[in-house]
């Protein structure tokens, strides 16, 4: 990892991790520092699951507060949704979800140009049938591998286990959620981290 | 049009709440927006688990699992970098408290301080206290103690923590669950709720009439932020 290099990791999905690609994409172009986006595939954390059992009572509230968490969680989806400028999000099978995350692994260790990603991927989204998405996806995934040496072509079972090595090494690193920002050796679970991060960055005088 | 009501949701035991407290404060005083302030008792070891720490540090008694107790960990982590740009001290509990005489407090001082600003100080004094490792949110004579500090009429206090206050307190956490608030800080404007500090823009804007796109998720860094208008997009 380098020093000063900042990795956002991204479930894609999840619309949250859009919102993040989109504000970082945004972010990048007015601070000097390079930044790479790395999938990070893992199931939500959900620490009421590793709760030992209790009486009725509790049992029950633990049940009314994942009921609570999950109406809002569908609020903030929304919300996000909203961010994006969409209503729905049109759903790509597990194979095409399978390939994005797979590209972003192409390109991991340069600093792609996010703006064009969030484009190309957008495009992806916004596409109004599955021919028109199709078209879509093969633009964005040219975009992903274009530059990788020696170049590379898509093998299901090796995209699969590279995913889970890569989570499994930012896992090892303390990153617990997507999206998670990662800068120097510290993580920040969110995007809305930025402003902090920003300010370390003008601390160490990496501003424009 | 009228304006929407502000209900913001708390617990003192919270690390973010402590470090959202003051900025929550500004949508009212910078931008006018009354707050009801509502005590949500955390049940803790519903969704973390249980813990008791010696005052130096090592765990005497758990049943976390490691997932758990990386995400405490993360939280008091991310919390403390937070406070410390407040210039607020936060240390870690040495148990799981139980808050809720804290919030039935909370009731009686928003019933009966003289001012907001007297409910301010009683607020920012219990969280002060309290992460210090300098108040007993179960004692009532150490809540009393700060009431009198922010000049709040404690007399009649201990009844209404038994009767009245618990019966208030109780009865709010069955009707905030129920409405989806599930944690602290939260936010309620009409039937949306907002959890946690990074959504402080995004409140406001709903507020102030939801003109603009949408702000972005940002945890608050520099006091004067939820002022600036640049709202990240």
């Amino acid at each position: 990892m380098d020093f000063n290099h900042c990795y956002l990791l991204v479930d894609l999905q999840d619309v949250e991790s859009m919102v993040a690609l989109k504000v970082v994409s945004g972010w990048a172009q007015r601070v000097a520092v390079p930044v790479s986006v790395q999938p990070f595939l893992k199931p939500k954390i959900n620490t009421a699951g590793d709760v030992p059992k209790g009486s009725d009572a509790f049992e029950a509230y633990k049940n009314k507060r994942a009921a609570a968490r999950n109406l809002v969680r569908a609020q903030e989806r929304l919300r996000d949704l909203q961010r994006l400028g969409l209503t729905e999000v049109d759903r790509l099978s597990p194979l095409q979800w399978l390939q994005i995350h797979w590209g972003l692994l192409q390109v991991a260790e340069q600093s792609a140009n996010l703006s064009m990603l969030f484009d190309k991927l957008f495009a992806v989204l916004r596409a109004a049938d599955g021919r028109q998405r199709g078209d879509a996806l093969e633009i964005l995934l040219a975009f992903l591998v274009s530059d990788s040496e020696p170049s590379v072509a898509f093998d299901m079972d090796k995209a699969h286990r590279d995913l889970r090595s890569v989570a499994s090494a930012w896992q090892a690193k303390g990153v617990l959620s997507a999206p998670s920002l990662w800068l120097n050796g510290e993580v920040f679970m969110g995007v809305g981290h930025l402003p902090l991060i920003t300010d370390r960055l003008l601390k160490l005088g990496l501003d424009k | 049009m009228q304006q929407p009501t502000l209900e913001v949701c708390i617990d003192f035991k919270s690390p973010y709440a402590f470090v959202a407290h003051q900025l929550i404060w500004r949508l009212e005083t910078q931008h006018g927006h009354r707050i009801r302030w509502h005590p949500l008792t955390l049940n803790i070891a519903s969704f973390l688990g249980t813990a008791t720490k010696r005052a130096g540090g090592g765990v005497t008694e758990t049943n976390r699992s490691p997932r758990q107790w990386s995400v405490v960990k993360a939280a008091y982590q991310d919390a403390r970098r937070y406070a410390e740009n407040q210039g607020l001290v936060l240390k870690g509990p040495l148990k799981i408290w139980d808050s809720s005489l804290a919030g039935i407090a909370l009731l009686w001082v928003q019933e009966n301080a003289s001012s907001r600003a007297h409910l301010r100080q009683f607020m920012t004094e219990l969280f002060r206290r309290f992460w210090l490792r300098d108040c007993d949110l179960e004692d009532p004579a150490a809540l009393k103690a700060i009431m009198a500090f922010a000049l709040v009429d404690c007399e009649g206090f201990d009844d209404y923590a038994l009767e009245q206050g618990k019966e208030r307190h109780d009865h709010l956490q069955e009707v905030l669950l129920n409405k989806g608030v599930f944690g602290v800080p939260s936010f309620i404007v009409g039937k949306e709720i907002f959890f946690g500090r990074e959504h402080l823009d995004t409140v406001l804007w709903r507020l102030e009439g939801s003109k603009g796109p949408i702000p972005s998720p940002r945890y608050p860094w520099h006091t004067g932020m939820l002022d600036d208008g640049d709202h990240g997009l």
